[in-house]
């Protein structure tokens, strides 16, 4: 909970139910598909009920809710269903497009007709919107949506609205700080306009910055979409005492949520150590969440294997047996392993190694201490031919990406040559 | 040249975590043979070198060791505690930095199996040059092992087949969605097309109503024509239907009302003949109320006779009571006097007698428990109370004496018991009978217990002795049963006592109640003395009981005598009231003409016939003005019947009662008024049949068409397109609302993102091993780059140690080959003797190891290389070594006794050195 000046609760607060990056028709990722209450349509069904049991004064949607590649049907209908039955509750939706949903807001402003339904911002154009809340307050709200799915200047060029009596809530789906095409906002901008609370869309990790002038909230996806998207998830309750203290509470209520858990395997002299010390760590993990978020159903790791192992050699060639299987329920929430990362090194020393002269081991070590530093080594240019030819090969056309980028490749070489140095090493070890 | 690095002595206190106390001093600085069973620690010597010089190897061991150094003129001081290593030259300790020029890399270490590969072929063999060229790694077998890999392509694989499957299935549903949308945006225009449709549905259906309009109106007009050609005088007559019958009806009429006329004027002459013979003719019937007034006249005079009638038999029977009360009296009052008392003396007279009766029942309840007391025994023990109780709580302290002596009397013989068995006890358990300790100790015993029981009968004796002083009469009483049956008595006296005491105040208390109802009884005499004198009667009977009847009776006559009285002033008044009231029913009658009434009876009896002669005449004069009116009417009537009945031929232009023209003319009016019926009727139907409230604007023109056969084709054709287009745009809705609830596409995006993943860890894994190939074919090429400096040391080297007989020929692809010098030819190294191949190996060997040293020349170990050997080949391997010995200190490791004196046989003492450790 994240709050601003002192805490009192007054009849005359206003209550907003704030989220964005829905990305409703989309599944997240690596998690069963065959279980409907992990579907971000799920969650989104559930914060419409929370803004009907809270009896909130109007849903925020900061852009983003429908994704562009499933928004002509299902993330529509999903949308269009939700703002009816918050219309039956007499609860109103303060709307704006994202760089996905940028068609899908203006149809359904046209197929509603409904003053309940306000879309602020179409075609790229400021618009403002007074509600009235139940408490009495008038509330303003200013905002602006993509007309198209880039925009390259900053939206706040063209903001225009003056200073009023009422709380002003801005609302803009844009990247901040950003250079790109996503309507970039500078933060000397957003600090200069009459705004009291700055709603914003586009950034999946929900994110509260207190230090500008006025607090900028991220909100972040309802739901996680893929294992880039760790940490908690939900929508925010946005609370506006009549002295205009504003207090912001994220609702856990995802159902799924990605984890890295890195784990130190310094100590372990078996794999079977390894695959113990898991299954503890990961049921703690999740008896820690569940107990912090009764919501959550699905948890799904990656896990990081670190520290310095003699086991380094025969966890990268063989990984973990049976990892793929693991399948643990903690309090209603089943929990997997999406995926196993090594970055455990050998138990060498590699400057030590590296004085070794002309000597192959001493060569690779020389290799790794250089690769930190020097990033266009020859070794990483042959690397990247290589990694490039298995890139570019039929068997991965469908895949995007042509080569591997930069950080990839130097991940692969750093492990690869590890791997080689430990493997030439334990020859040495055998014969002796 | 770099300096050689020597071991002067070398100390093992810990490895493996487990103790150790190995040392080897006074090392050679050439040959060094560590001799010793297998398991005397020459494996653990070899490492600890190894950990020594290779801080990362000493670790590897948990090696504890130290060491003593020279390296030139420099003493060095090695020491490994664990993961801790030291270095000191001179004394002083040197960082990392400089002590990096004495690490030894693995390479320094040599085996058997390194030296006499099972391979035989010639490549294995250059195979192995090129391993010992780079210090005996084999960078190509690692790889292998590792699975580094570079293909030439990657073909598709079964992640790949799952994601493009999964692909094809999301474009399929993409496609799907996108033909969906374009309906969609179709939808507008089909909405269109069916409001057209349907508007030429709604035109087809005004076209056939404005025809079928058309045609009603037609036959309208062609109706109206035919009932404008009756004549005029038909079509301005009223209803002509019945007009014949209805005038032969109204001929009659004139006839009946003629009758009637005639017979109501005879009527009305018999009323009035009727009205002279009644009384109250002559002032018209008696005036409204009157009758009402009359008939409560005589009721009040008959109620007011009543009254009196009812008082007199009241007044009868109060003078029968009356006497017959006087009789009862019994002549005790003189005839006229009347008694001076009243009710109130009465119940002061019963109130006395009350009292009385009350005061006389507790005077004898006194007395009847006055003599109950006399009759209750007492006794007199001349004893006084207070002696009684302090007699009584002596005898209760004797007798708790008397059982607590008792009590103390068991004690002392159990005391006595202990005693003997206790002085006995001891007597045997000393060993020795001692008569006279065991009598003592009776002695003493007894001497207690007598004590005990003198004080206790002296502490009795002294009560009993203050007891008879109080009580001399009590009888004995030393023992305890009769100190309680004394007890008992002294109990029983003391009741006595108290029942005495009791009694005594009793009969005080009655006495003085006596002497009250005596005052009391005197004091009611008095009162009844005072009253009987108030009766002022001659001679009172003395019985209260009685004085209280007569004096009620005589109460009871005087209030019947006073009723008697009243009644008669009653019965004066009423006579007075009923004769007045019977002489204003007579007044009233009188008026009237009829006569006065005798009675209450008589005036009912003439009320009752003047209410007749009244009604009578009500009803004759209403009658009579009936029959007036009537008249009246019906002449009237047969006027107006005349008048109609010329009216109707007069209208038609006919003679008066030409009946046959009015039948004609009641014909054709019959015809004229159904051709206008037809007429209306076909104007309604035509006025239903107009299409103005279906017809929109847009179709109003229509009305303007004459010839609507075109237009009604066209809107046909249409309109016939309106099922298709609603089964259209129903479908396409179905199928939109059917795509808004469904999770397809979802479901497909989520399954290629998680075959996507799966494919693109396949790609990592692949990508992984080719770059660890690349870096592998790296590797392989910057070992190759010292190959060169290595093959031709080794060159030397294997000249020196074959005494310049062999050479070694390196061509551009490593396809070695040897040269014999002394026959000046060259030949592959398969045909070289497996001694000359060992020698061959370990110089190159040893040409990687010298050309890694730039500053000093490090120690190497070898491990049981002669093994298996036979003799050619054991000296080949011993000369080699012996020959690098002379400028390198090598330690050589074996259990084999007949390899130890091998190399005594070949190496010269100087240079060697053996070590035998463990047990021989």
């Amino acid at each position: 909970m994240l709050y601003f000046g002192p805490k009192h609760f007054y009849s005359t607060l206003i209550k907003l139910l704030c989220l964005g990056d829905a990305h409703l028709g989309r599944y997240p990722s690596r998690v069963p598909t065959d279980n409907p209450a992990l579907s971000v349509r799920s969650v989104w069904k559930k914060t419409v009920t929370k803004a009907i049991d809270k009896d909130v004064d109007a849903m925020i949607l900061t852009g983003d809710m429908a994704d562009n590649i499933n928004s002509y049907f299902e993330a529509y209908g999903i949308l269009r269903k939700a703002i009816v039955r918050l219309r039956n509750s007499g609860i109103p939706v303060i709307a704006v497009a994202g760089n996905h949903d940028y068609k899908v807001f203006p149809k359904l402003v046209e197929s509603m007709s409904d003053d309940n339904f306000i879309f602020l911002g179409q075609n790229g154009s400021w618009s403002e919107a007074i509600i009235k809340t139940r408490s009495g307050r008038s509330l303003r709200c200013v905002g602006w949506s993509f007309p198209d799915p880039h925009y390259k200047s900053s939206p706040l060029d063209t903001f225009h609205h003056s200073q009023s009596e009422n709380f002003t809530v801005g609302i803009i789906h844009g990247d901040l700080e950003g250079q790109g095409k996503y309507a970039p906002l500078a933060r000397r901008d957003l600090d200069r306009q009459p705004v009291d609370l700055w709603l914003l869309g586009h950034v999946h990790a929900p994110k509260l910055h207190e230090d500008y002038r006025a607090p900028v909230l991220y909100p972040g996806s309802p739901q996680p979409l893929d294992p880039g998207e760790p940490g908690t998830h939900g929508p925010w309750m946005i609370t506006i005492d009549d002295e205009n203290r504003i207090q912001a509470e994220q609702l856990p209520i995802a159902t799924v949520r990605y984890e890295e858990i890195p784990i130190d395997v310094s100590n372990a002299d078996e794999i079977e150590h390894i695959h113990t010390a898991i299954t503890d760590q990961l049921e703690q993990r999740g008896r820690e969440l569940t107990r912090r978020n009764p919501a959550l159903r699905h948890l799904c790791c990656r896990l990081q294997l670190r520290g310095q192992t003699r086991l380094h050699r025969k966890l990268s060639t063989e990984g973990l047996t049976n990892i793929d299987m693991f399948d643990l329920e903690v309090n209603e929430c089943s929990i997997t392993i999406d995926k196993v990362s090594f970055y455990t090194t050998p138990n060498r020393d590699i400057q030590e190694i590296a004085q070794l002269k002309n000597d192959p081991p001493g060569m690779l070590a020389r290799w790794l201490i250089e690769l930190k530093h020097d990033h266009h080594h020859e070794l990483l240019k042959r690397a990247h031919s290589a990694a490039e030819a298995v890139y570019r090969s039929t068997g991965f056309h469908g895949l995007a990406e042509k080569k591997p980028d930069p950080e990839t490749l130097s991940s692969l070489v750093n492990q690869q040559a590890l791997l080689l140095l430990d493997e030439l090493l334990s020859q040495k070890e055998n014969d002796g | 040249m770099a300096s050689p690095l020597l071991f002067q002595d070398l100390r093992i206190s810990r490895m493996y975590g487990t103790p150790f106390d190995l040392q080897l001093s006074d090392l050679s600085a050439h040959l060094n043979i560590i001799f010793g069973p297998n398991g005397a620690g020459k494996t653990t010597l070899a490492n600890a070198l190894n950990g020594l010089l290779l801080s990362s190897a000493g670790r590897a061991v948990r090696l504890y060791a130290e060491a003593n150094l020279n390296f030139g003129t420099q003493e060095l001081h090695l020491e490994v505690k664990g993961p801790r290593s030291i270095c000191q030259i001179n004394g002083e300790t040197v960082d990392r930095d400089e002590q990096s020029q004495f690490i030894r890399p693995k390479s320094y270490h040599l085996s058997l199996q390194e030296l006499l590969p099972e391979k035989t072929g010639d490549g294995d063999l250059a195979q192995e040059i090129i391993r010992q060229a780079n210090g005996g790694f084999d960078i190509t077998s690692a790889g292998k092992k590792l699975s580094f890999v570079l293909q030439k392509r990657y073909s598709k694989t079964n992640e790949t087949k799952e994601f493009q499957t999964a692909s094809d299935k999301l474009r399929k549903i993409l496609q799907d969605q996108h033909s969906l949308e374009e309906r969609r945006s179709q939808r507008d225009t089909l909405l269109n097309e069916l409001h057209l449709s349907r508007q030429a549905g709604l035109r087809l259906s005004l076209i056939e109503k404005i025809r079928k309009w058309r045609i009603a109106i037609e036959k309208h007009q062609k109706s109206v024509a035919v009932a404008d050609s009756y004549p005029q005088i038909i079509q301005s007559s009223h209803d002509l239907s019945n007009a014949f019958v209805k005038t032969k009806e109204l001929e009659q009429k004139i006839a009946q009302s003629e009758t009637a006329e005639k017979q109501h004027t005879e009527t009305i002459d018999g009323i009035e003949t009727e009205l002279k013979l009644n009384r109250l003719a002559p002032q018209r019937g008696l005036q409204k109320g009157e009758l009402q007034r009359l008939g409560s006249q005589v009721r009040a005079c008959l109620d007011k006779y009543r009254e009196l009638e009812k008082l007199k038999e009241t007044q009868k029977a109060a003078r029968e009571q009356t006497h017959d009360a006087w009789e009862n009296l019994g002549g005790c009052l003189q005839q006229g006097a009347e008694p001076g008392f009243t009710q109130k003396d009465l119940r002061l007279l019963q109130k006395y007698a009350k009292d009385f009766g009350t005061h006389t029942q507790e005077k004898q309840a006194l007395k009847s428990l006055h003599r109950l007391l006399d009759v209750i025994e007492t006794k007199d023990s001349g004893l006084r109370q207070d002696d009684i109780r302090d007699a009584q709580q002596i005898l209760l302290r004797c007798i708790a004496n008397l059982e607590a002596d008792s009590t103390t009397t068991h004690r002392a013989r159990t005391l006595l018991l202990i005693t003997l068995v206790v002085s006995a006890l001891l007597s045997i358990g000393i060993g020795m009978v001692s008569l006279l300790g065991l009598l003592g100790l009776l002695i003493t015993a007894l001497s207690a217990w007598t004590y005990t029981l003198l004080r206790s009968r002296e502490r009795v004796s002294a009560e009993i002795n203050t007891l008879k002083d109080l009580l001399p009469e009590l009888p004995d009483i030393s023992n305890l049963s009769a100190l309680k049956s004394s007890l008992d008595k002294l109990i029983e006296i003391r009741s006595y006592m108290q029942l005495e005491e009791i009694k005594s105040q009793e009969q005080s208390r009655i006495q003085r109640s006596l002497k009250d109802l005596k005052e009391q009884q005197s004091e009611l005499e008095t009162r009844k003395k005072e009253l009987v004198t108030s009766l002022h009667l001659d001679d009172p009977p003395g019985d209260i009981t009685s004085l209280i009847e007569l004096v009620d009776r005589i109460l009871h006559w005087r209030r019947l005598d006073q009723k008697i009285k009243e009644l008669d002033a009653t019965c004066t008044a009423v006579d007075t009231r009923y004769q007045q009231l019977l002489h204003t029913v007579g007044d009233s009658f009188a008026q009237h003409g009829y006569e006065r009434p005798s009675s209450p009876h008589d005036a009912e009896r003439l009320l009752e016939i003047i209410r007749d002669d009244d009604g009578a005449f009500q009803r004759a004069h209403d009658r009579l003005e009936q029959e007036k009116k009537t008249l009246n009417t019906t002449k009237k009537q047969l006027e107006d019947q005349k008048s109609r009945y010329k009216k109707v031929f007069l209208d038609l232009n006919l003679n008066v009662e030409d009946l046959e023209g009015l039948a004609e003319c009641a014909r054709q009016w019959d015809k004229w008024k159904k051709a206008c019926a037809n007429a209306e009727e076909l104007r309604i139907r035509a006025e239903s049949l107009h299409p103005l409230e279906d017809l929109q604007i847009e179709h109003e023109s229509l009305l303007e068409i004459d010839d609507l056969e075109e237009e009604y084709q066209s809107a046909q054709l249409q309109s016939s397109k309106e099922q298709e287009l609603q089964e259209r745009l129903t479908r396409l809705d179905a199928d939109i609302e059917r795509a808004e609830g469904d999770n397809s596409l979802e479901n497909a995006l989520a399954e290629k993102e998680n075959k996507r993943i799966a494919l693109e860890n396949v790609r990592q894994n692949k990508a992984a091993k080719a770059v660890g190939q690349a870096i592998l074919e790296s590797l392989r090429e910057s070992a190759i780059q010292n190959a060169p400096l290595v093959f031709e040391r080794a060159r030397a080297n294997f000249q020196r140690v074959t005494d310049n007989r062999y050479s070694l020929i390196i061509p551009q692809n490593n396809s070695f080959r040897a040269r014999d010098q002394q026959r000046k030819r060259d030949f592959d190294l398969t045909e070289l003797s497996s001694a000359t191949r060992v020698q061959l190996l370990l110089c190159v060997r040893l040409a990687f190891v010298e050309t890694q040293e730039t500053t000093c020349r490090l120690p190497i170990t070898l491990d049981e290389t002669l093994a298996n050997s036979d003799d050619k080949r054991a000296h080949a391997i011993i000369k080699t070594i012996s020959t690098l010995a002379s400028d390198r200190q090598i330690f050589y490791f074996t259990a084999q006794q007949d390899e130890v004196e091998k190399w005594g046989d070949y190496v010269p003492s100087n240079l060697l050195k053996v070590h035998s450790i463990g047990s021989p």
